[in-house]
Order: structure tokens, then C-alpha cells, then sequence
């Protein structure tokens, strides 16, 4: 290797050399806000009134005096995925029933939401068909209402009496 | 022959130290994978909220046959009647919600078949009424047609009986074809609330 050749390999490893800098650090800040938890609070039962054996009744979800309603309370604007576990609830003879069969009745849920007002106030209401897949929804003003609707028929032979169920909705921020 | 030996690790024989990989992740992508996890959104655990769903159910229907539709002794090439009104027409009583509307419907029988055989009288011309007592002429009764479309009636104080009259036909019918003896059919009576 004649001395150019070797100058020139000298200078190439300084250069390499250089370019190996010294490790830096830096520091950057992850921060979340957490936004306050939502809350769901039945505002209002859903409400059958008399029903006669073997004779189909419906309430619908906008119905204002009869249909169940829960208030979902949060954050602002957040999009809530609202859900209903199950849209078939079975409702069971409180206390006495009686002159028939008390067997359970099957109420088949519909429901919808209102996002802002109960009232359904046009302009601050958006309904929408909720399922078991659930529906997403951004709260307004913190406040999303679902309203529940339903229809049942009584068997012919159903004994008489008060039937009471429980229907469960779901809601969950979606992150967005 | 002058020949250059490569050695490229393998994915493997990274993984196996574990320290090639994180050796040869670049700063930025350490950054990248920290910002990840602080980005990347995770659903929410579900809040549930539970409303009462409720409802009276009514007195259930019952309906009773209370009396046969009873034609006593008939004689042949004669047509026989009973009205509704009579004591011996066929009673039914429907007790339920007091108040509630009911609409009710008849299966009628064309003929009466003979008891232990297979010989036939026909029945036809059903007329009906409803009234709120029973036995039947102890209180107005309505008339209405049982062969036509579900008849409408309010069972006030709960309870409402129906009467049901016809007539035998025993016309053009010889010994042979029809045998003395015992002829029966039943009528059947369906009642549903209407929901009003």
C-alpha cells in the first residue's frame, strides 16, 4: 500500500470517526386530560299501563309520556357508543297475579337517543334506531337521552296482575 | 480468486439476544412507540344504566258453555226453529275486565251427525243476541247475525252472555237416511279483547 493509499484510508476513518456523535438526550412531556366519567340515570319508567291478554300493546321510544328515558351525562361534545345488552326483556308477576298462568311476558325493546333535550326539541335532538350493536352519539351540552320504547302482548290466558322488568342500556366513551 | 465473506444475522438470531433489535431501532422510533402507547385510545369500560319497564295485565277471558242448543224431538220433512230468545237456545258466557270490549266469532256446524253412526240433519240459519243475565228473557238481548265478521260487546260489570239460536232442516230426508236417534255437533265461540 504505497502512502497515498494510506493517507487516504487514515482520513476516511477520521471522517467516520466523526460522525459517531455522542449520544444526546431530550425530554418530551406526555400529559392526558381525563375527562369526567360518564353517568347513567333513569329519568323515567317505561310505562305499559293496562294490558289486555292476547292484545299486542307498543309504546314508542318517543313517546313522551310513556316511553323510559336514561340520561347519560359526560364530557362536552364526546362521542358516547351507546348499547342495549339485550332488546328482549322479560317482565314478571310482582306479588299476586292472578285467574290465569303468570308466566313471564317478553317485551321486545326499541329504543332511541335525544342528545341534548329530553323534549326532543327540534334542533337539539337527534334521534337514531338504537340495537344490541349499539349506536354512536355525541353528547351536547354533557347530555345524551335514551329513550326506551317497546311493545308486548300478554298470553290469552296470562293471569292479571302488575309485571315489572328491567331493561339495561350501555355507554361507553369511544375516544373521540 | 479473491472472494468476500457476508454475514447477515438473521431475525433470529436477533430476537434471540433481544438486544439487536432494540439496538438497531433508531431513537426516533423508541419516540414513536412511547407516543404510540400514549395515543393509541383504548375503548372505555362501559357504564350501565338500568329503567323499570312495567304493566298491568287485565282479567283474562273466560268463556264458558253454559247450555246446549237444544232442539228436543224433531220430526222428519219439518223444519224446526229456535230463537236466541228461547230457553232452550245454546248459552255461552264470557267474563273478563270490566268494560273492556270484546269481539267474538262463531264456528258454526252445517249438520248434526247421529250418534254411533254417520247420518247427517242439517243445522243452518244461526241467529244470536247478547244480553247481561242469564237465563235468557230476563233482560233485553241484542241480536246480532254469529255467522258474520267478530261481533263487538263491552262486558259491563264484567260479564256478558250470548245466546245462540238455529234451525234443523229435516226436509226430503226418508227413514233410511235419517234413523232415529241422537244428532250432535258442537258450535264453538271465540272471544279476544279488541285492545278498547
Amino acid at each position: 500500500m504505497n502512502r497515498s493509499i494510506k493517507l487516504s484510508l487514515a482520513t476516511l476513518a477520521l471522517v467516520v470517526t466523526a460522525g459517531t456523535a455522542q449520544a444526546q438526550s431530550g425530554n418530551v412531556t406526555a400529559e392526558a386530560t381525563v375527562l369526567s366519567p360518564l353517568t347513567l340515570t333513569p329519568i323515567r319508567t317505561l310505562q305499559f299501563g293496562n294490558t289486555f291478554p292476547g292484545v299486542l300493546k307498543t309504546v314508542a321510544a318517543t313517546d313522551a309520556a310513556n316511553s323510559g328515558a336514561i340520561q347519560v351525562i359526560g364530557s362536552g361534545t364526546s362521542e358516547v357508543a351507546v348499547s342495549a345488552p339485550s332488546m328482549t326483556v322479560t317482565l314478571a308477576c310482582v306479588g299476586t297475579c292472578t285467574g290465569g298462568v303468570a308466566t313471564p311476558i317478553t317485551l321486545n325493546v326499541s329504543a332511541s337517543a335525544l342528545a341534548g333535550g329530553i323534549d326532543a326539541t327540534p334542533g337539539n335532538s337527534t334521534a337514531f334506531t338504537l340495537g344490541t350493536a349499539g349506536a354512536n352519539r355525541n353528547l351536547v351540552g354533557g347530555n345524551l337521552f335514551v329513550l326506551i320504547g317497546g311493545s308486548l302482548t300478554p298470553a290469552s290466558n296470562q293471569a292479571a296482575g302488575l309485571y315489572r322488568g328491567t331493561v339495561q342500556i350501555n355507554a361507553a366513551y369511544t375516544g373521540l | 480468486m479473491y472472494g468476500l465473506s457476508v454475514h447477515s444475522p438473521t431475525r433470529t438470531s436477533r430476537r434471540s439476544t433481544g438486544r439487536g433489535v432494540r439496538e438497531g431501532m433508531s431513537r426516533v422510533a423508541r419516540w414513536l412507540v412511547a407516543l404510540g402507547l400514549v395515543l393509541l385510545p383504548s375503548r372505555a369500560m362501559a357504564q350501565l344504566g338500568n329503567i323499570t319497564a312495567e304493566t298491568t295485565v287485565l282479567q283474562p277471558l273466560q268463556v264458558s258453555g253454559i247450555w246446549s242448543l237444544e232442539f228436543g224431538t224433531v220430526p222428519r220433512n219439518r223444519v224446526t226453529t229456535i230463537a236466541p230468545t228461547n230457553i232452550f237456545s245454546g248459552a255461552f258466557s264470557v267474563t273478563g275486565q270490566t268494560g273492556a270490549q270484546i269481539a267474538i266469532s262463531f264456528t258454526l256446524p252445517t249438520t248434526l251427525v247421529r250418534v254411533g253412526g254417520t247420518q247427517t240433519m242439517p243445522i243452518n240459519t244461526y241467529t244470536g243476541c247478547v244480553a247481561a243475565t242469564y237465563p235468557v228473557g230476563t233482560n233485553p238481548c241484542t241480536t246480532f247475525t254469529p255467522s258474520a265478521a267478530p261481533t263487538n260487546a263491552t262486558l259491563v260489570g264484567g260479564v256478558r252472555w250470548f245466546y245462540i239460536g238455529a234451525r234443523v232442516d229435516t226436509r226430503g230426508l226418508n227413514a233410511a237416511q235419517l234413523p232415529n236417534g241422537s244428532y250432535r255437533s258442537f258450535i264453538v265461540m271465540t272471544a279476544a279483547y279488541t285492545g278498547n
